[in-house]
């Protein structure tokens, strides 16, 4: 159970609190209701590059990171499909640092012509770096566009290939900053040794005066229901066969989303998981296989990959594969394994809560998703899937005319 | 409404002056047996974290790849359970079980939900005594690892680091041996064994999180009740673990590679020198956090690459000092070039008070947010047990670093940064570095 207060500034700042008298560490996390589907099909990473820029210096601040690790703290920030996440630690001594530093980046950036060079050079680095210098590196390059043919969600957060970030321009820059970074587009976390009263003042003092934004109008293109299956080859030069499965999943807030997640722990999380027993264990046709959800808020992807030993078919390994999917549709789930799956749910989340930080940035993702308490009411959800929903789920979800599937082939030597 | 305030945006609000760091040394309790086991509990959780740590790192071994299969082979089968009745066990509690290795140590790390350890513990000390290293499992693993070990040797940093440890601390010596592609058919079930019940006796124990006096009497009943072996030395002489190669650069070609990976480096002093905190201080500045300087240089200046960094890798009889990047391939060159800049920077100019206050002030805050909390606790106790250094160690460190002047670090890294002093290691496409 996380215990916390909340409130509103004027222009729109959603604000967290939560107390944790034991510790020397505050963390402050600020979450941007802004991620990769919120960019132009011709403009793709632009989320993620500006990311990058708000480190390059703000109106006041010429530099985020030194202040800050001047004053005993350390930061960093992330970009997925749906949002971008900041968060920082500090010791409670400089506190009120961590609020200077991130209301003057809300405030305004320096947008110096320079941070915006560096940074398209950096994220082209970050690009080949773990996306094309890497065997299978660029699997999420391919499989986005293959499952998705509407949806933003059909080009990665990093970007649909490097020219895109290679021509991201300074009026691009300031546009988006306008747009989605504003009190009213935000959470913010603080967590720690502080007291609400403490923080409401300093909030007011620091983040009241920056005005709120235009009122932002969501029309995502939404996926059509798919009914081909589909399927896609590439040859690379990589020392095994792979194979990458993937469905549409439900909406990050459906209730359904709790039976996937547990469906994808039984097929993969831990070593008694169903598929690591039959294809790499009994049958070993495998040398490693893994099923996960992307969790993404309009409808992610349930995902079965895989890497197959030499002399194993793309045929036999499919039909295997299916096979254990099929089971779960017309079979009911044993009630032990069932438990074992939501007991692996419940002691993830209690992991989850361990770090101050680690608490500061799910009270703010769940206020994303609605509202923080969603946070310590998220086992319930798990705890309250049935064997039935677990099979309907599995029956609606791995429908064969909704497959999606990637052979990833290894090139012959000569 | 509330009135809106306009702060003074231009200055940083105040100071930092940070709390003292207290880092009490863990409870030692002795079991029925001898066994010490460290407690670092915490109020207010319902997690346990268990750490057995035994000296069965790579340097023991006598084949390579030995110690890495006993260790992850633990689970695979005892006298008891089968593996997938292991793996029941483990899963249905929700625990997670991280199998580590070291050069000097291997071990397991449990952690759990707290309401299951009376579960779990006799599971763990089975583990320890039991294990049986079935064939078939043993096959398994190593068609599995060698698949793996196929994939990752395609990485340039993957091959830039084993190479790199290679080239450092020599390849026929206890910390330079690495595994090859060929290595693993040779492993065979009685070595396994052999090592087994050679280095998985005598061991330590830390507790941490949540911890009441049934898990107490839960742990001396099962793992107090061991019978322990006297440990056989295998490695006896100090000149085992370091046989250094005369060369000083190594080229590995990777074709087509869109970034080179880079390694700088050279054996360095051990945690107990008495110059160590000072060359830790040093490394922090030159590469050990964000805004070090090759960061500053090599990514927020010229966006050569994603990341740089510097770090010391300290092991029981050795240390090593490296810097670690990956480049735009067609900057390898002037990187290499920046990074010797920088090292040469640091022995010829005094660093401004204003920059070491930074990374005192960085250091400083680092050490409260890493010694926050058991578990990280454990993670730091655990550090220091395994390289056979005092707890109290860290706290000093930490004073001595907060003494150091711009003086004190110009000699220091005439001392250990001459980039001279340097071995270098590439691997990309070197046909057309030149």
């Amino acid at each position: 159970m996380i215990s916390f207060d909340r409130f509103k500034l004027n222009n729109g700042l959603q604000v967290l609190v939560h107390h944790d008298k034991t510790t020397p560490i505050v963390a402050m996390n600020i979450l941007y209701k802004v991620g990769s589907r919120d960019e132009e099909p011709d403009k793709t990473g632009f989320a993620h590059l500006f990311e990058h820029l708000m480190f390059g210096g703000s109106v006041n601040i010429p530099q985020f990171d030194k202040p800050l690790q001047n004053a005993g703290g350390q930061n960093n920030a992330f970009t997925n499909s749906d949002f971008t996440n900041y968060y920082l630690t500090l010791p409670k001594t400089s506190l009120e640092t961590a609020f200077w530093l991130e209301s003057d980046r809300m405030l305004s950036l320096a947008f110096g012509p320079k941070s915006l060079d560096v940074q398209r050079q950096v994220v082209i680095e970050e690009f080949k770096q773990n996306y094309l210098n890497q065997p299978y590196g660029d699997v999420y390059l391919l499989l986005k566009p293959l499952v998705y043919k509407k949806h933003p969600y059909r080009w990665n957060t990093i970007g649909k290939d490097i020219g895109h970030i290679e021509k991201a321009t300074m009026p691009d820059v300031k546009a988006f900053y306008k747009k989605y970074y504003n009190p009213d587009n935000a959470i913010l976390c603080v967590a720690g040794d502080v007291e609400t009263e403490e923080i409401k003042q300093l909030t007011e003092k620091w983040f009241g005066e920056i005005p709120s934004g235009e009122k932002l109008q969501h029309h995502y293109p939404q996926e059509p229901k798919q009914t081909e299956a589909r399927l896609l080859t590439v040859e690379r030069d990589v020392p095994q066969d792979a194979f990458y499965m993937a469905w549409h999943m439900p909406k990050r807030t459906d209730k359904n989303y709790y039976a996937c997640d547990l469906l994808s722990d039984i097929l993969s999380n831990g070593n008694s998981s169903r598929l690591f027993r039959r294809l790499v264990k009994e049958k070993q046709l495998l040398s490693e296989v893994n099923a996960y959800i992307s969790g993404d808020l309009d409808g992610g992807m349930f995902l079965v990959s895989g890497k197959l030993y030499p002399e194993v078919t793309f045929g036999e390994t499919e039909k295997a594969v299916m096979q254990e999917l099929n089971n779960l549709t017309t079979k009911p789930v044993p009630e032990e394994e069932l438990q074992k799956v939501k007991n692996k749910a419940e002691a993830a989340l209690v992991f989850s809560e361990i770090s101050v930080l680690g608490r500061a940035m799910a009270l703010s993702y769940y206020e994303m998703l609605g509202n923080a308490e969603m946070f310590n009411s998220e086992v319930e959800r798990y705890l309250n899937v049935q064997t039935e929903d677990i099979q309907k789920t599995a029956a609606t979800l791995f429908q064969p005319d909704r497959k999606n599937v990637l052979y990833y082939k290894a090139k012959k030597k000569l | 409404m509330s009135k809106i305030i306009h702060p003074d945006r231009t200055k940083m609000p105040q100071p930092a002056g940070f709390e003292k760091l207290n880092i009490a040394d863990p409870e030692k309790i002795i079991l029925d047996n001898g066994l010490a086991a460290y407690i670092i509990p915490e109020e207010n959780q319902e997690v346990t974290r268990l750490d057995m740590v035994f000296d069965a790192g790579t340097s023991f071994q006598d084949t390579k790849l030995q110690a890495a299969a006993v260790n992850n082979l633990l689970s695979e089968g005892t006298q008891s359970h089968t593996s997938v009745q292991i793996a029941e066990i483990l899963d249905f509690h929700g625990a997670y079980t991280d199998y580590f290795l070291t050069k000097d140590t291997a071990g397991i790390t449990l952690y759990g939900l707290t309401k299951y350890y009376d579960r779990l513990l006799p599971l763990m000390g089975e583990l320890i005594t039991e294990a049986i290293f079935p064939e078939e499992e043993l096959a398994i693993y190593t068609d599995r690892k060698k698949q793996e070990y196929l994939v990752n040797i395609q990485k340039v940093h993957y091959k830039a680091s084993q190479a790199f440890n290679k080239l450092i601390f020599g390849e026929n010596s206890a910390y330079g041996q690495v595994a090859e592609a060929d290595d693993f058919r040779k492993l065979i079930r009685e070595s396994l064994l052999d090592f087994y019940h050679h280095h998985y006796r005598n061991f330590f124990i830390i507790l941490s999180g949540k911890i009441d006096d049934a898990l107490l009497q839960n742990l001396n009943r099962i793992l107090g009740a061991i019978q322990r072996k006297k440990q056989q030395e295998t490695v006896t002489t100090a000149t085992d673990f370091v046989l250094p190669e005369p060369q000083q650069q190594q080229l590995i070609e990777k074709k087509e590679a869109l970034q080179s990976a880079l390694r700088l480096g050279t054996l360095s002093i051990s945690r107990r020198h008495p110059d160590y905190p000072g060359l830790n201080l040093l490394n922090t500045v030159l590469g050990g956090y964000f805004g070090s300087r090759l960061m500053s240089s090599i990514r927020e200046e010229k966006g050569y690459t994603y990341g740089i960094f510097s770090a010391i890798q300290n092991h029981r009889h050795a240390g090593l000092f490296a810097v670690a990047t990956e480049v735009n391939a067609k900057y390898t060159a002037e990187a290499l070039l920046e990074i010797k800049h920088q090292m040469w920077r640091l022995c010829e100019e005094k660093i401004s008070e204003t920059e070491l206050n930074t990374v005192k002030n960085y250091v400083y805050g680092t050490y409260l947010s890493n010694f926050d909390g058991s578990v990280r606790l454990a993670e730091r106790f655990k550090k220091s047990a395994e390289l056979e250094i005092p707890f109290s160690f860290y706290k000093e460190s930490l004073e001595q670093m907060m003494q150091h002047t711009p003086d004190d670090l110009l000699a220091l890294a005439g001392k250990y940064l001459n980039p001279a002093n340097m071995k270098t290691l590439i691997v990309g496409d070197i046909s057309k570095l030149v």
